[in-house]
């Protein structure tokens, strides 16, 4: 096990190193192509070449290779990477410094994620399991069909409904029945509110957990039954074992194999559709962190939070290969 | 039957569960003081550093945070709120300022002439590239505080040198209260500047650490600063007692920060906020909901289509009129902004000091008179136009209504050119763009003249290096007689003069202004709100709770 998570990290340390050479490298090509985004601090206005040369500098974008199309900026990548080394991640174009931004992004972006988690399994999981042990009856169709439409419909269509729907009209309805600061007055809002910030992202993050919950109901479905079939399950029932214990210890906790799996993809592709609930409901985490920075082409936060993106999908995918020993001891890692 | 208790257990487990986090989120209580608080929403600002502000979201808080010399009334005239008086001058180059007493920071620095002359010096400093030291440009002294020229180009190793002076010449601190400025010559419209937050003071404890200033801003104006800007999220301020001039009715001012998608509507219906515009989809349905609480007005920035003058078929000048002549702006204004805009027929909007109306000849749709103009011109039949803007969804909308309409009136077919921002303002000051393009203009200062000598002006004689390769000597020499005349009203005859010069040779076609719309809450006292139509933000000051 130890020199299995050894050689998994020293995997990852080498795709860490890739992912961020490619990064700076798409970067600066977009500098070199699209032009210096500096220039856009004066929009529409002249500006004196003195002073965007002192501008550029100040905000270290004036070396001569975002200039050559395709030149790799290998002086640039060293320099950001040993400015890494001491924790100095720099400061974005509001001059204000990117590892204080990331750490005030991150506890958000849990929080929401943790919401996201617990909605996938109390509902997914059960909807599955519950479907499964119902097969072919109303409960049955109705997580199929219901399934299906969370597939369908657009997870942003999805998220500007609610936030009508839940936080303007449902809302002003709480908050005129039960008073502003009533729970449910705060948690039907429109956007996030840093004041109660557990109570304004539980609508944000169920809405963001049914852009995954599809997938998780319909494995947990399928796992179930495959299991409630299999051999071990019927000798557990012959044996005389109490129906819950057939049920949770033997189907279930073999049936979580592959879910657990798609959870852990299902979190990494979350964070796409993070930037679109970040974005919506004014979340101030990394998603929002990260779509804002792309559109001023702020190159300092763009890398630092793709970085710690990739450190992250990393981890989780390690936690889940090694979740797989605890599930089903028949897999070692030796 | 086993098994659906299970089951049941399970589902029960799975609401006690949400049940139990819903709960669990409930402390963090921030309080709510309901009376003397005001919600606003705002776009993140670039800077708070007064000398480095360009846009409105730095310049509205800045504004409430800081105080300057003068601010702007709403007809564009100057306010003294620092300074006692307007400025006196016997030539229109050497300008006198008379202080107050009184005025301190927050961090108890006191604020006299000589604060004011090391706050322009740091202003206009190269080595700090503040991106408003340009307004200083006029005064006596500036070049030499500025960084050398590169002196190998952009491509080449070698940085530009140092700035010769460390001081601004032509400000001198005469005594404790008076201020005296000298310009490189003659400018009448100087006073007018003085207004904009360039010009606002800064503490020396600001100068020093021009970071940590940044982030919780020493001020001297209403009010200071709650803890630090809450980047792309909140910045909170609370009414600074010890102000000496005009302080808020009410104590505490937090700002909301959208970016990106998300926007203040929702949360004004909520009534989270008190004051917003509404989403342009919103905008007929907030019109009929809150009708008279919605403030409509014009902006005073303008967006235009500028001609490449360099290009050789766009040289001549019949082929420029003929095309402004050729579009239909109301048109536009109607399909893609519902009808908030106003139709520009001159170059400047109606509510800039020295405006005048009809100074374009060739604003109003005339497609016949555009076919013959065409006719006779260097256009070349079967030619493809190339219309360029860069990548936004506005601009390609507006670009694409244009084309259409050029094809529809006068048979020409275009090429939409699409370049990410930098790129675009690059090419623009290269004079490397081949057609017609999406420009706009937000002004720095409230007079005519700004909306004509930064853009059309040559600054090398004889020269046409602005972005259009425009160069017309009657123009310029109509723009010295302003710049020199005795006073406002001589200046703005000849500024018109000028106008009309630029209106009839069409550098660009002027195509519109967009109209704003805001809703005030029911929190506000509707009677108390003034709105300034040139800084186009409202007086968040004199705001009473209802």
């Amino acid at each position: 096990m130890g020199r299995y998570v050894i050689r998994r990290l020293l995997q990852a340390v080498l795709t860490f190193g890739v992912v961020m050479f490619l990064l700076h490298y798409l970067m600066s090509l977009a500098i070199q192509i699209n032009g210096n985004p500096v220039r856009t601090f004066f929009g529409d206005k002249p500006v004196s070449p003195e002073l965007l040369a002192a501008t550029k500098a100040k905000f270290g974008l004036d070396d001569p290779c975002l200039s050559r199309v395709g030149d790799p900026c290998l002086n640039l990548f060293g320099k950001r990477m040993s400015d890494w080394a001491s924790f100095d991640f720099g400061t974005n174009f509001n001059r204000a410094d990117v590892s204080e931004l990331i750490l005030n992004a991150i506890p958000k972006t849990l929080q929401l994620f943790l919401i996201v988690t617990i909605v996938w399994v109390l509902f997914g999981i059960t909807a599955g399991v519950l479907a499964a042990m119902r097969r072919g009856r109303f409960l049955d169709y109705l997580v199929r069909i219901g399934t299906t439409l969370t597939i369908a419909i657009p997870g942003f269509l999805l998220l500007i409904l609610t936030q009508k729907i839940i936080g303007v009209w449902l809302g002003n309805w709480a908050r005129e029945e039960f008073g502003r600061d009533s729970v449910l007055g705060i948690m039907f809002q429109p956007s996030y509110n840093a004041r109660y910030p557990w109570l304004t992202l539980l609508v944000p993050g169920i809405v963001l957990g049914i852009f995954g919950i599809a997938g998780i109901t319909r494995l947990s479905r399928t796992s179930m039954l495959e299991n409630l079939r299999a051999d071990f399950v019927r000798t557990a029932k012959a044996k005389g074992l109490r129906q819950r214990r057939v049920t949770i210890v033997h189907t279930l906790r073999n049936s979580l194999i592959p879910v657990i799996t798609l959870i852990g993809f299902t979190l990494a592709d979350a964070l796409g559709g993070s930037v679109i609930t970040e974005g919506i409901y004014g979340i101030p985490g990394m998603g929002k962190l990260a779509y804002d920075a792309v559109k001023k082409v702020d190159t300092p936060v763009i890398i630092a939070v793709t970085a710690i993106l990739s450190v992250s999908y990393m981890l989780v995918n390690l936690l889940i290969d090694l979740l797989y020993a605890v599930l089903d001891p028949r897999i070692r890692y030796e | 039957m086993r098994s659906k208790r299970v089951l049941s257990a399970v589902a029960v487990a799975a609401i006690a569960g949400l049940v139990v986090t819903a709960c669990g989120s409930g402390d963090g209580d921030g309080g709510s003081d309901g009376a003397g608080e005001i919600n606003l929403s705002l776009g993140e600002p670039k800077s708070l550093i007064p000398p480095n502000i360009g846009e409105t979201e730095g310049g509205a808080i800045a504004r409430l945070v800081y105080s300057g010399l003068y601010d702007y009334g709403n007809d564009g005239s100057l306010v003294p709120v620092i300074a006692d008086g307007q400025p006196t001058t016997t030539d229109n180059k050497v300008w006198t300022i008379k202080l107050k007493t009184g005025f301190k920071f927050q961090n108890g620095e006191e604020i006299n002439a000589e604060l004011f002359k090391k706050s322009w010096d740091f202003a206009v400093d190269g080595r700090n590239a503040n991106g408003g030291s340009y307004f200083f440009s006029k005064i006596s002294g500036f070049a030499d505080t500025q960084s050398g020229a590169d002196p190998d180009g952009e491509e080449g190793p070698k940085k530009g040198a140092d700035p010769k002076a460390d001081e601004l010449t032509g400000v001198k601190a005469v005594d404790a209260t008076t201020l005296e400025i000298t310009l490189d010559k003659p400018w009448v419209i100087f006073p007018q500047l003085l207004g904009y937050t360039a010009f606002f003071p800064t503490a020396e404890g600001c100068r020093t650490a021009v970071d940590a200033c940044n982030e919780t801003p020493i001020g001297n104006g209403p009010f200071k600063f709650v803890g630090k800007w809450e980047h792309e999220t909140a910045i909170k301020l609370t009414r600074w007692d010890e102000y000496t001039a005009e302080k808020s009715s009410y104590k505490d001012l937090n700002f909301k920060i959208y970016t990106g998608s998300s926007v203040a509507w929702p949360d004004f219906q909520a009534g989270t906020v008190d004051i917003a515009a509404p989403t342009p989809d919103a905008y007929n349905d907030a019109k009929s909901t809150y009708g008279d609480k919605m403030i409509e007005a014009d902006s005073p920035s303008t967006w235009s289509l500028g001609y490449p003058v360099y290009d050789e078929i766009f040289s001549d000048v019949k082929v420029r009129q003929a095309f402004s002549m050729a579009i239909d702006r109301q048109a536009i204004i109607d399909a893609i902004f519902q009808g908030q805009g106003k139709v520009l027929d001159s170059l400047t909007p109606s509510m800039i000091p020295g405006f005048k109306a009809g100074t374009c000849a060739y604003c109003k749709v005339d497609v016949e008179g555009a076919k013959a103009l065409l006719d006779s011109s260097k256009w070349t039949k079967g030619k493809k136009l190339e219309l360029w803007t860069n990548t936004s969804p506005t601009g390609e909308k507006i670009l694409k209504a244009i084309g259409d309409q050029l094809n529809k009136n006068l048979g020409i077919e275009y090429e939409l050119k699409t370049l990410e921002w930098p790129e675009y303002l690059q090419k623009k000051t290269d004079q490397e763009i081949t057609g017609p393009f999406f420009t706009g203009w937000q002004p720095d200062y409230p007079s005519i003249e700004n909306y004509m000598a930064p853009l059309y002006s040559s600054i090398a004689k004889d020269g046409s290096d602005n972005d259009f390769g425009f160069y017309n000597a009657q123009y310029e020499a109509l723009m010295a007689e302003g710049d020199t005349a005795p006073d406002m009203n001589a200046a703005n005859a000849k500024y018109q003069e000028a106008e009309t010069i630029l209106g009839t040779e069409l550098p660009i076609a002027p195509l519109f202004t967009r109209m704003t719309s805001t809703v005030i809450g029911e929190r506000i006292d509707f009677d108390s709100v003034n709105r300034n139509p040139i800084l186009g933000t409202i007086d968040f000051v004199k705001l009473k709770l209802a």
